[in-house]
């Protein structure tokens, strides 16, 4: 669906000497800059918690653009963590163009081919040339994105994503029953210290825990013996491992095929939610600066959704299924989706998906029918939903078919991810 | 797809229709098999149809071995197949030679089937040898799995490998009756399970017993197999007791004595590159977890890079045959992805040359292939399809580079002289064959290549090389081995044995010739001795011609005498203490992924001195991996008794140095303990603190209270030094590291004895003391005899630095003693009168020359060091000249991992591997940054020249096959000079650069002028294990500590 839609300015213009014609951008061309970027962290392959504090900082940049420009929009973002000021200059012509360049810019200084990100920006002003901007709209724009994404980007920066380099490697705990790597790749544990960075909206002093997973045992009458068999003997009907293909989310599966090794890669879960929000701002026609709201609640919630969620698994470092199964049940058990390389518990998908699912309610309404197309460049088949709780639902409990999660993992994510959805509401209901 | 598919065909060479020329004969995969009869000076003619040698039409047809299975002296075919094929067509082919016709082509018939031999496994080679002396030729089949590895952990693998493969295992065929073979593998207690990827078996009486043992190449993480001949009853694989680490991906191998020390060695080849970038294009980033867990299902240590094992003999602590591996200090470790390898003495020189054929069509291993290229597969499900793969496969580039020869020099290394010798030629190379072809005495080499007309390189050194002789041997045995395979021949020129085996399966997938070559150089052989496979042996004095036939049937059975085995120089006498059971190892790199050498690994040291005044000696062992620093009385008897003490108490500390003196100068030994090691630690840690030990005179110890001011950095050794002459003596403590913040300076203290135990810290006076760098070791002696003492200093990455202490002041001195320090990666220091001429000599330990890293004055190792990204580490960059360029050691993802803005920087692995330092660093940022150099890495001796500079003095070549950290110098002969032993060994070096144990205790005995003679490990008796970190002598006894395993007295057996 393509809106670009050029409206000739009848009135004449008194304040600029050149002309330019207005263009109204509507919440469609996000999508554009959420595609490309979402591209990127498919070729960097970019993790998922990540991806989503790429998305998260370019969000930013762009709805503090459009904050700063339209009153009528809900700038929750000042209640965030450390936020900083930004000096209120005098209103930028292009607001929605303005804001487009903002992400473009954080997305290219940020995301590791960010180069890519510099020819598609410069692509798209090109576009917006002939569409009948002016050079001195695409001046003053310019010369104001990069201005925000200036401020965004020393926020991103204090965030101390680039000390977590510091931190030892992570070594697998030595005691039975905790997590190791899995095959095939055997990668090592991602981002261990996430959790160290500072979030957007908790509060470190006050945090809701959720409760301890089940104990490791190897009795076949324990809780986790029985959580084990139960991922062991799983339905594994046609219909069931589709909806686990559906939501695999893997950014690297290991493809080994003796020394010929292919990384097969997909698009995160996080990238997988903000490709839904695309969906549904387009089917409601939201505005541009509605729409960048919902990006943003969207991808700093759900970057402080993995936050809370890798905390917990770098806590309890729980075995995987696979790892559990193979030793306990069947040793050639192989689970259908690969296991990607972090602790089990709780399992992100559900953390992410059920936190996703709140805030995009609290937006577009509980019953909310839309059908998903995201990953249909990925050879994946629609699939269409009744309201995002229902793909909430289903996105968590696909990792119990894909053999990656035990079911106390999936429901202590879907806890966790409500505790974080509930509080985010707070931010969104404030009234600033 | 069939996991096989780029891996090449074979060459037989041998002479097969009797006319005295070796004929050639090719596998194809795919198309007919050629056989070229030889018509004389290098003109063939193809005979293969006639012949009846084609091998069924189309796909899979892989090694060839040529054979007189028969024993009615003309030779046979085995043809192997594999492939993705049902089991008829994967049958293996026996063309028996049934003569010639009127026009001269010998005629063949394909009797598998009939001698039981028709296996439709997927098989590599057939080899053929008599294992049980009972005269008739016995075959093993190597056989791999079509099909990739499957996933496996602990229960999983033990599992399948219980689990009998016919079509996939190594299979062993015995010839129960004359053209009769059975499959005899289990009963022989040989593994055959679907965990096979056999690409070689080489051949070889590896433990010189007289029966045929092999050796067996297995391609990706399934191990290698050293399976030992029980005398014709058995075989046991004993590869994790005789080798420390091996071959990752194996390929080809082959066997023979390169150093003419008369046993045979063992050489695997895999796939490291050469070149930086193509290293860079496939170095996968280390993973601890990974290779952890392949240890733990008992995979053993396996590296990606040819393996050079060299044979030390029979260790008596095991009974089985005990190697070296010393691959990277020969030359030949990085030959690219390398599939045959063949020992022979090209150039005639009386030493065996080496030839590598490499080459991929499919270049597989590209990491930008395997983490990029997936952007382009629409994946529906979980697993690719065949179709992708083949699209994909049909975008990577051929590796498509040039075969390797390498020269012996003679002294445990190679030179490559591919170009020199004009065999510069780019090819995707499997098999590959030796033989005379146009009989003028020296080795031409045929080469099978993929997509690519064959290579002859005929050899021209019978022009070149005029003064260089050589022998051929043709050997007739009796029974059914008529070629004599297992004969074992020792040439004798003056005080020179060259040793050779009959055995014509060498390399990959291809058998040479059975006529045996003899390079000589410019000496005649004094006399030849043969001991056949039988055990019937003949010597034959003066041999005069050029070529000379042996028989069996010469031959006599004498009773084997056994050779008069020398009484080693030292015995192992009762162990001191263990340390067995030492807590979790701790992985320095995980902490500092930059880490040059690992920092945590320091103890046990040692000290000597008589504590209670008993006139004897007695011993300290400190604190290592949480097992508690003791003190042992030596007791008249010569016993040494463990003694508790308040040095046990102090238990977390790890012990790096002690020393015994009289620190409060009331008469008896006090102690002072170093404390060191990286682990945890912060900097500043409390267990960074020195710590005295008082003495009240009777051996009873008692920590002083008095707060010692070395602390705050981790250190190394302890030096005691006097500065004023006031009778107290001061102290020198080497800093070695500051904990998490490798490689900045730590500082090293210069500290003043006041009395009462009290030292008070004046290294701020000596800033180039205090700031003098990693230091290692010191020593105190008056170098010149200028009635000055010097304080001499060595540490990684540091020149030797030398401090002249004058007048109560030190003043640097190293441009007196040297020209030009070498800095190095030095571990430990001894001066010595060595050669007693009233002078001193410098024997300096270091990291030595069989690693990765190499090291000159013009090519220097350079660690760059600061917080380039400002994120408040320090950010270390290794480089290192490869090819003869600069470039970073670290990998891409090792990079990335280390500083989070290089992630825009480089976004391909390509980019990277074309990367120099400025290329990574911006000039900016390059500013204030420090840097270490490296311009040495041999372990050195030094000895002052006329001009009171230290020269460097050539050691054995054996010295530099390991790190040396422990040095003891005692007079084990009785002679005038001394003698010298040095250990060490780095078990947990990084992952890249791999274990490093090639040393087991080397002694060099003194051959007067400070030349030295390295004892073999038979004659030294010390067989060591592990590393190495202090030594001792007490009386007649070795102190041998060795890290996390304990220490172990030796008794000199003639002292």
């Amino acid at each position: 669906m393509k809106k670009i839609i050029l409206l000739l300015s009848f009135l004449a213009c008194w304040a600029c000497q050149s002309e330019s014609k207005k263009i109204q951008f509507s919440g469609t061309e996000i999508d554009k800059v959420v595609q490309e970027m979402t591209e990127m962290m498919i070729h960097d392959v970019s993790n998922p918690p990540l991806a989503m504090r790429f998305f998260s900082y370019a969000c930013l940049a762009g709805y503090q653009v459009m904050t700063e420009a339209d009153s009528s929009l809900n700038a929750f973002q000042y209640q965030f963590n450390g936020y900083p000021s930004f000096t209120k200059d005098k209103p930028v012509e292009a607001p929605e163009f303005t804001a487009i360049l903002a992400m473009m810019e954080v997305s290219q200084k940020m995301q590791p081919s960010g180069g890519r990100m510099k020819e598609f920006e410069a692509r798209y002003i090109d576009s917006c040339r002939q569409l009948g901007l002016s050079d001195q709209v695409i001046e003053t724009s310019t010369q104001k994105a990069q201005a925000v994404a200036k401020g965004i980007l020393a926020y991103a920066k204090a965030d101390g994503y680039n000390k977590l380099s510091n931190f030892p490697k992570y070594t697998p705990k030595k005691t039975t029953g905790s997590w190791y790597s899995t095959p095939p790749g055997y990668f090592p544990a991602v981002e261990p210290y996430f959790y160290r960075i500072r979030s957007f909206s908790l509060d470190t002093n006050k945090i809701e825990e959720i409760p301890a997973p089940a104990p490791y045992s190897e009795s076949n009458s324990s809780n986790f013996y029985a959580l084990s068999k139960a991922v062991y003997e799983a339905n594994k009907s046609e219909a069931n491992l589709k909806i686990a293909a559906f939501w695999d989310c893997n950014p690297f599966a290991l493809n080994d095929q003796g020394h010929l090794l292919i990384g097969m890669k997909k698009i995160s879960p996080g990238a997988h939610w903000m490709g839904i929000a695309g969906i549904a701002s387009a089917k409601n026609n939201t505005s541009f600066g509605k729409s960048l709201e919902i990006r943003t609640a969207l991808a700093t919630s759900l970057m402080d959704a993995f936050w809370l969620c890798w905390r917990e698994k770098y806590h309890s470092h729980r075995i995987r299924p696979e790892t559990a199964i193979r030793k306990l049940i069947d040793p050639t058990w192989k689970p259908f989706l690969q296991t990607p390389p972090f602790p089990e518990y709780p399992s992100g998908h559900s953390t992410v998906s059920t936190t996703a699912a709140i805030v995009l309610t609290h937006f577009f309404g509980p019953h909310f029918a839309y059908t998903d197309t995201v990953e249909k460049r990925y050879g994946i088949d629609d699939r269409s939903f009744t309201s995002f709780e229902a793909a909430a639902e289903e996105a968590s409990i696909s990792r119990f078919y894909g053999g990656i999660h035990y079911m106390d993992g999936i429901q202590a994510g879907q806890t966790q991810g409500r505790i974080l959805g509930k509080h985010f509401l707070t931010l969104l209901k404030h009234e600033n | 797809m069939y996991e096989y598919f780029y891996n090449g065909g074979g060459v037989a060479t041998g002479d097969l229709n009797g006319d005295g020329k070796q004929d050639i004969y090719f596998s194809s995969n795919m198309e007919n098999n050629h056989l070229y009869l030889n018509q004389g000076n290098l003109v063939f003619k193809e005979v293969a149809d006639v012949a009846g040698v084609t091998g069924r039409p189309g796909p899979w047809k892989t090694g060839v071995s040529m054979v007189d299975i028969n024993g009615d002296n003309k030779l046979d075919i085995y043809l192997c197949y594999s492939g993705n094929l049902p089991p008829d067509k994967k049958r293996n082919q026996l063309f028996i030679n049934q003569g010639n016709d009127a026009a001269g082509v010998p005629l063949f018939k394909d009797e598998a089937a009939a001698y039981g031999l028709d296996s439709p496994a997927n098989s590599t080679q057939a080899v053929f040898f008599d294992y049980d002396k009972d005269q008739d030729l016995d075959m093993i089949l190597v056989n791999h799995n079509p099909k990739s590895l499957p996933i496996l952990d602990e229960s999983s693998t033990a599992d399948l490998l219980r689990q009998e493969d016919p079509n996939s295992g190594l299979r062993f065929f015995i010839q129960k009756q004359k053209g009769h073979f059975e499959d005899m593998t289990t009963s022989l207690g040989i593994t055959s399970s679907s965990l096979s990827y056999g690409l070689a078996v080489g051949i070889s009486d590896v433990n010189a017993d007289g029966w045929l043992d092999f050796y067996v190449s297995n391609d990706y993480t399934i191990p290698d197999y050293l399976y030992i001949n029980q005398q014709g009853k058995k075989f046991k694989n004993v590869i994790q007791k005789s080798m420390g680490h091996t071959s990752h991906f194996s390929m080809g191998n082959d066997i023979a004595d390169i150093n003419n020390d008369g046993l045979a060695d063992i050489f695997t080849l895999d796939m490291l590159p050469e070149d930086n970038m193509r290293q860079k294009n496939l170095m996968a980033p280390d993973n601890y977890e990974k290779f952890n867990f392949n240890v733990a299902v008992g995979f053993g240590h396996q590296y990606m890079r040819n393996m050079l094992q060299v044979n030390q003999g029979i260790d008596p602590t095991t009974q089985e045959p005990k190697f070296h591996e010393l691959g990277q200090l020969a030359g030949i470790s990085n030959t690219d992805w390398s599939w045959s390898a063949l020992f022979a003495d090209y150039d005639n020189d009386g030493w065996k040359d080496l030839y590598i054929t490499n080459g991929y069509l499919r270049d597989y291993t590209n990491l930008d292939f395997l983490k990029y290229m997936g952007d382009y597969v629409q994946n529906n499900q979980a697993s690719i399809q065949r179709q992708n793969v083949l699209e994909l496969v049909q975008k990577m580039p051929a590796s498509n580079i040039s075969n390797y020869m390498f020269k012996n020099q003679q002294n445990g290394t190679f030179n490559s002289v591919t170009k020199a010798w004009g065999m510069e030629n780019t090819s995707n190379s499997n098999g590959a064959a030796y033989a005379d072809l146009d009989g003028d005495g020296d080795l031409e080499l045929i080469v099978n290549n993929i997509n690519k007309p064959a290579f002859i390189f005929e050899n021209k050194s019978n022009e070149l090389k005029k003064e260089n002789k050589n022998l051929q041997i043709e050997l007739r045995g009796e029974g059914l081995n008529t070629q004599g395979l297992g004969a074992k021949i020792w040439i004798y020129q003056g005080g020179k044995n060259q040793y050779f085996e009959q055995n014509l399966y060498r390399g990959y997938q291809s058998s040479v010739s059975p006529l045996l070559h003899v390079g000589l150089g410019s000496k005649a052989p004094d006399s030849l001795f043969i001991v056949w496979n039988s055990g019937k042996s003949q010597v034959i004095k003066k041999v005069t011609t050029a070529k000379i036939t042996l028989k069996e049937s010469d031959a006599k059975t004498i009773a084997f005498k056994a050779k008069n085995q020398e009484s080693p120089l030292f015995v192992q006498a009762k162990t001191l203490q263990t340390f067995e059971g030492s807590p979790d190892e701790f992985n320095d790199f995980k902490r500092q992924t930059q880490i040059t050498i690992p920092l945590s690994y320091v103890g046990p040291c040692q000290s000597t001195g008589d504590v209670n005044g008993d006139k004897l000696e007695d011993l300290f062992v400190g604190n290592q991996a949480g097992k508690g620093a003791t003190l042992y009385l030596q007791q008249s008897s010569g016993e040494l008794k463990r003694t508790p003490s308040a040095m046990s108490q102090d238990i977390g500390f790890e012990d790096s140095d002690a020393q015994f003196f009289d620190a409060d100068g009331d008469g008896d030994l006090d102690l002072w303990v170093v404390s060191g090691g990286y682990g945890l630690m912060e900097a500043n840690d409390a267990k960074l603190a020195d710590r005295l030990y008082i003495n009240d005179g009777k051996g009873n110890f008692k920590k002083s209270t008095v707060p010692l001011p070395s602390q705050g950095v981790s250190k190394s050794t302890i030096q005691i030094i006097d500065i004023n002459q006031d009778r107290l003596p001061d102290v020198f403590v080497g800093g070695r590291v500051i904990p998490g913040s490798y490689p900045a300076c730590p500082k090293s203290f210069v500290l003043l004895n006041q009395g009462a135990g009290k030292f008070k810290d004046i290294s701020a006076q000596f800033p180039a003391i205090q700031q003098a760098g990693m230091v290692t070791d010191a020593a105190w002696d008056d170098l010149n005899q200028d009635g000055k003492k010097e304080l001499v200093l060595v540490g990684e990455f540091m020149p030797i630095k030398i401090f002249t202490l004058n007048n109560k002041a030190f003043e640097e001195s190293t441009a007196t003693f040297f020209e030009n320090s070498p800095q190095g990666l030095w571990n430990t220091i001894r001066i010595e009168d060595l050669n007693r001429d009233g002078k001193k000599e410098m024997l300096v330990g270091n990291l030595g020359l069989n690693s990765q890293w190499k090291a000159s004055t013009e090519q220097p190792m350079e660690l760059h060091y600061k917080d380039y990204d400002q994120n408040g580490s320090i950010d270390p960059i290794l480089c290192t000249y490869v090819k003869g360029e600069s470039v970073p050691f670290m990998t891409r993802d090792e990079l990335l991992d280390q500083m989070s803005i290089m992630r825009t920087r480089f976004t391909d692995y390509q980019s990277f591997a074309e990367a120099k330092l400025s290329d990574i660093i911006t000039e900016e940022e390059q500013k204030g940054e420090q840097v270490w150099k490296a311009t040495e890495l041999k372990t050195s001796l030094f000895q002052l020249n006329s001009k009171g500079q230290f020269e460097s003095v050539k050691l054995p070549w054996e010295v530099q096959a390991s790190p040396i950290s422990a040095i003891a110098i005692l007079d084990i002969d009785g002679q005038h000079d001394l003698d010298i032993v040095l250990a060490g060994n780095m078990h947990h070096a990084k992952l890249r650069i791999g274990k490093m144990d090639a040393n087991s205790g080397l002694i060099l005995t003194s051959k007067g002028n400070l030349s030295y003679e390295a004892v073999s490990p038979q004659k030294a008796g010390l067989w060591l294990q592990g590393d190495v970190r202090s030594m001792q002598v007490l009386g007649n006894q070795l102190f041998i500590g060795i890290n996390q395993r304990g220490t172990f007295p030796f008794k000199a057996a003639k002292r």
